[in-house]
């Protein structure tokens, strides 16, 4: 690799940004939020097997199988996203918002403020509740690449929205970024 | 400089929608064609009934084109345009000018006779943000492009920075420089190169049943299923010409597509955008500022290999639509080399490529190739039994075999510019990334790669999304915070 780039003491690094945890209240949200969506699932296969008005046996024998299915699923996916969720921590630079994700597949993401093109305060009817909120940065890389911070106090969310709002004022000669 | 107040299309207009509808009943093939098959009986009986439905149909069409024709007004000024349309829902879209990101004129076959063409103002948005203006004659079309373009380069807003040089615009084509042209032969070789005839045998799944019952009393008469009094070399080899032959007739499909969709070729450099055209039946054009394009790829299957050329492909902002890149199809690698000097002149043309960490290939062979090989011949097993279940270890090997090679195929570096990257199977893809359009950078690591000193890192741009997988945990950080701190601190453009 022909990389080469002497000052790179200098360099800001991602690696030393200081990181605030989340509330710990969000992976509990999103437990319950997992468990209604793998309990509808579960009932489905539940019903087949126990229903008694129509002769449908096939569906009555492969039920069980479908259910255990669920069931592991359920463990898996919902287990490893609540102690992945409780992992959750941001840190906020002059230029750039960083997220840390993860518990096994760790990942850090760092979203530059010059290219969020649009940025939202998003609350569920749990995180309303808690007075919590989350923060969505839009970038021109697509819905799947959106930077969002969960399980932040409202002031929290609005004050760092207000800060992002300012900076892409600051930065008259921005591209493409327009609804912000 | 336009006419206030909404105003009508052309009445030739009608044709579009016309062939519109026609195109669109085409398109859905399978929604008429099985009931078709599975009343070809009555069908054939009553063909009375059977021609009055279609003359119906067609009428109807025709109706319903003249009907949406009718409702369709649009209305211009030098800022954006408006457009209603919609019988049922009715609908108003607005476009200001510096909103929009691609200009397209286009002369379909419709239009010939008359010599009108359609004009198409595309936006950053979704597909349905796309304003299409129909039958117009092309002096006016061509106008309202020149205004759009002025437009975007004049006013300084915040969807469109003051990039484009003044001077260039009010210039039309007449110094658009031709940079390249594909001939016949060139996209015959394309059509060879990229089989897209393949595609077929995935769109007949529906008739197999159909087929079959065709085709088999054919392979009976040519003793293909006959009951061992044919030697088997003899079987094997009608059995590969059978193949041959299919493989003709697909690639012979492909190469008439390729024709058809890039005939006469030409792509022009005008001041700082690019223009392709191209097509047989209508011509396409599409123009692409060269400060919106967030990659360029180069891209070789197996067969290209064979026949020494490759596709450069320029991508844009929402680059997973193909609609939305230029392709330039089947060029040679000096060729290759011009178009990339074009775009990319500071570029490393001898980049050293580092490959990725034999750990990935241990990633590859646990978590997909193992998994498919044993589910697949647990299936096999239990259906038919171990003297089968051997077999599958054919395909096995073939698979690691496929995944060794796309590992050796792996290749990542980076200069202050440029991210490059290579992969592929068979095949071999070389991307560059401006570190300028980046959007947002990830670094993802598991405990076992943090052992091992490895990173894999997500580079997002507006055109999509690569990995650079398990690559040197030291200089995956280097890379994030040096990307990090040229965007933050020269603010460069990505569109």
């Amino acid at each position: 690799m022909s990389f080469s780039n002497k000052a790179i003491e200098a360099l800001p690094q991602a690696q030393s940004i200081p990181l605030t945890p989340i509330s710990p209240l969000h992976a509990w949200f999103c437990l319950v939020m997992h468990t209604l969506v793998f309990a509808v699932l579960a009932a489905v296969s539940a019903f087949f097997l126990w229903q008694p008005w129509f002769d449908l046996v096939f569906l009555r024998d492969v039920a069980p199988y479908t259910l255990g299915a669920t069931l592991v699923l359920f463990v898996l996916f919902a287990g490893y996203r609540f102690v992945a969720n409780r992992k959750l921590a941001y840190g906020v630079r002059e230029h750039d918002i960083t997220l840390r994700a993860g518990w096994y597949w760790r990942s850090i993401t760092t979203q530059p403020l010059l290219r969020v093109q649009h940025i939202e305060v998003e609350r569920g009817p749990l995180e309303r509740r808690a007075g919590l909120a989350t923060l969505a940065l839009f970038s021109a890389g697509g819905e799947l690449h959106t930077l969002s911070i969960p399980g932040l106090t409202l002031a929290r969310a609005e004050a760092l929205r207000q800060f992002v709002l300012a900076y892409k004022a600051e930065q008259h000669v921005d591209q493409g970024a327009s609804d912000v | 400089m336009f006419e206030t107040g909404w105003q009508k299309l052309s009445p030739i207009a009608v044709l579009f929608y016309v062939a519109r509808t026609w195109y669109h009943v085409l398109g859905n093939v399978f929604s008429w064609l099985i009931p078709l098959i599975v009343f070809r009986q009555y069908i054939l009986e009553h063909l009375l009934i059977t021609s009055g439905v279609v003359i119906g149909l067609l009428a109807l069409s025709i109706l319903w084109a003249w009907v949406s024709y009718r409702m369709v007004s649009y209305q211009l000024d030098n800022n954006g345009v408006d457009l209603r349309t919609g019988v049922f829902n009715k609908q108003l879209l607005q476009l200001p000018f510096d909103r929009v990101q691609n200009v397209r004129i286009e002369h379909p076959w419709y239009f010939r006779l008359t010599g009108h063409c359609q004009l198409i103002l595309e936006s950053a948005g979704s597909s349905d943000q796309e304003i299409m203006l129909v039958a117009l004659k092309p002096e006016f079309a061509e106008r309202i492009k020149a205004e759009v373009l002025a437009v975007r380069t004049t006013v300084p807003s915040a969807h469109n920075p003051p990039q484009h040089d003044q001077q260039h615009l009010h210039q039309q084509h007449q110094d658009a420089t031709l940079l390249n042209q594909r001939s016949v032969g060139d996209l015959v070789m394309y059509g060879i190169g990229s089989n897209r005839g393949w595609l077929i045998i995935g769109g007949l799944f529906p008739f197999y049943g159909y087929i079959e019952d065709r085709i088999e009393p054919l392979l009976y008469q040519l003793g293909i299923f006959n009951d061992g009094s044919l030697p088997i070399w003899q079987w094997l080899v009608t059995l590969l010409a059978l193949f041959a032959m299919l493989m003709f007739v697909l690639t012979l499909f492909s190469i008439v597509i390729a024709v058809i969709s890039y005939y006469d070729f030409k792509l022009y450099r005008d001041g700082d955008r690019y223009l392709a055209r191209m097509g047989l039946l209508s011509r396409k054009e599409v123009a692409m500022p060269i400060s919106r394009i967030q990659e360029v790829s180069v891209q070789q299957d197996w067969l290209d290999m064979l026949l020494r050329r490759r596709q450069l492909r320029y991508s844009q902002v929402g680059g997973m639509f193909e609609s939305k890149n230029i392709l330039v199809p089947a060029v040679t690698s000096s060729e290759s080399q011009a178009l990339l000097d074009d775009v990319y002149a500071q570029r490393d043309r001898n980049i050293k490529m580092t490959q990725a960490s034999k750990w990935l290939l241990a990633v590859y062979a646990t978590w997909y190739w193992l998994p498919l090989v044993a589910l697949t011949t647990t299936v096999v097993v239990l259906l038919a039994g171990w003297s089968a279940g051997v077999w599958m270890l054919v395909p096995a090997v073939l698979l690691a075999g496929l995944y060794y090679l796309r590992w050796r195929r792996w290749g990542y570096a980076m200069d202050g510019e440029f991210i490059y990257l290579q992969s592929g199977w068979l095949g071999k893809k070389t991307t560059l990334i401006p570190l300028a359009k980046l959007q947002q950078p990830s670094l993802l690591q598991t405990p076992l790669m943090r052992r091992r000193g490895l990173m894999s890192i997500d580079w997002v741009t507006a055109g999509g999304v690569h990995r650079l997988p398990f690559i040197n945990e030291a200089q995956a950080r280097a890379m994030y915070d040096f990307a990090l701190f040229e965007i933050e601190a020269k603010s460069p453009n990505w569109m």
